[in-house]
């Protein structure tokens, strides 16, 4: 965290944070990573953004606010079920390296909640009231991932410490879906908000931290998988990103949000915006698979990703009776769902 | 005195213009373009709009009756006919 990075563009430094996260480093070096990237959130001034807070429009609001409760029940979600994966790991030093992002976590949890005290998203509430109140209003399918799939997952785990095809499909849940897939389109999708407004330098600050956290929790989910499918465990990672790319892709669509109707020339840039950050999200993901060893099932992964985001704009459209804007960048997923083209003949 | 409901709606939306404009603006009249007279930019038109649907109670827009507004009276227009319900959504300032 140089002066030197502070003129920097933060989509760039982002893209420089995450340059670690496919390194195939052991567990030793990400430690020592560990060391040198330390952190805390009480050196961020956070009450310095609330006088931009209080600025924002409401899309924008409503944009930041919906990201940062989402991280933050899912921060809180992964600190609870990390510690069954740290007491199966194969190794002493995975079981070291596992501690250090146990404390990642948490910090992550204490930093969105403390950012969301400090610009008056919440008076004073704890962290577990704020986690029950808000769980309430997370969507279906986030609850359902964060708080089903991952402790079931993770639970698997817990009650047979040496099933190593259990502790993989973990692995691929916590680090390869939730850290390399959501986790990361979320901070690009922070860090992007708060250029597009140019405000709120310490959220961008602090999500560039919990970024280049994630590439050192990436790159330790990445190596371990690759020895996992090299010994023959290729199914339990391949079975788990195949169950899980429904929610994904409606964790990333949110087709229960609606988007302002009365403009639509205007969301052009926004729209491709997200929709790029859907097919980031895939990319992402199809990267890590390669790096695994996993090339050959690339081809059936994008085609689930594609039903996968057809299905969420589909359900955007039941939901509010119009089709999503996206639609229009994605004339192949709308044809082949019979969706209206916003804008468009189809 | 009683106001009309399309007042309450020309009231509304036109100190929400004033307000969410870029431009350091005290009014707004029928024939301002929101663009070219009000100096809103794609981000803040979006702003706007989520704005303007908060406040009142609007059906479904089709995208080519959304691409027609362009002035502080074809939104009036658009908000007045959109519903006689959409009158009872605007919040009194």
């Amino acid at each position: 965290m140089g002066k030197e990075s502070k003129d920097r563009d933060p989509v760039e430094e982002l893209a420089v944070e995450l340059a670690g996260a496919d390194s195939l480093v052991g567990p030793v070096e990400l430690f020592d990573r560990w060391e040198r990237q330390w952190w805390t959130t009480r050196e961020l001034q956070m009450e310095d953004d609330r006088a931009d807070w209080e600025q924002l429009g409401p899309f924008t609001l409503r944009e930041l606010r919906l990201r940062l409760y989402q991280f933050f029940l899912g921060e809180a979600a992964v600190t609870r079920t990390l510690p069954a994966l740290t007491l199966a790991a194969p190794t002493n030093t995975a079981q070291c390296f596992l501690a250090t992002q146990a404390a990642d976590e948490a910090r992550h949890t204490i930093f969105f909640w403390r950012y969301l005290r400090a610009v008056g998203e919440t008076d004073g509430t704890d962290v577990d009231t704020l986690a029950e109140q808000w769980s309430i209003d997370a969507s279906a399918s986030h609850s359902q991932f964060f708080d089903s799939e991952l402790v079931r997952a993770t639970e698997a785990v817990r009650v047979n410490l040496s099933d190593r095809g259990a502790w993989l499909a973990g692995i691929t849940i916590y680090h390869l879906l939730t850290e390399a897939v959501l986790a990361i389109a979320g901070q690009r999708g922070i860090v992007r908000t708060a250029r597009r407004v140019r405000r709120l330098p310490v959220l961008t600050r602090g999500a560039l931290n919990v970024a280049r956290d994630e590439s050192r929790h990436i790159a330790f989910g990445v190596r371990a998988l690759r020895e996992g499918v090299h010994e023959g465990h290729g199914d339990a990672v391949v079975g788990m990103v195949c169950e899980q790319i429904p929610l994904l892709t409606s964790i990333l669509v949110s087709p229960e949000q609606r988007l302002p109707q009365l403009v639509p020339g205007a969301l052009g840039s926004f729209v491709q915006e997200i929709s790029a950050s859907w097919d980031a999200a895939y990319d992402a993901l199809a990267k890590r698979l390669r790096l695994i060893g996993l090339d050959d099932v690339v081809g059936d992964v994008d085609r689930r990703w594609q039903r996968g985001i057809r299905d969420a704009l589909e359900d955007y459209q039941v939901r509010h009776g119009v089709a999503h804007p996206a639609t229009m960048l994605r004339p192949a997923v709308a044809a082949e769902a019979s969706l209206p083209v916003a804008g468009g003949s189809a | 005195m009683t106001v009309s409901p399309e007042a309450r709606i020309r009231d509304t939306l036109r100190s929400l213009l004033v307000q969410m404009s870029p431009k350091d603006i005290q009014s707004v009249s029928a024939d301002d373009r929101l663009v070219d007279d009000l100096g809103y930019d794609s981000l803040t038109l979006i702003e706007l709009a989520v704005a303007i649907e908060d406040r009142f109670d609007l059906p479904a827009i089709s995208e080519e009756e959304a691409m027609r507004i362009r002035t502080v009276g074809d939104l009036e227009q658009f908000i007045a006919s959109s519903s006689g319900s959409a009158v009872t959504g605007a919040h009194s300032e």
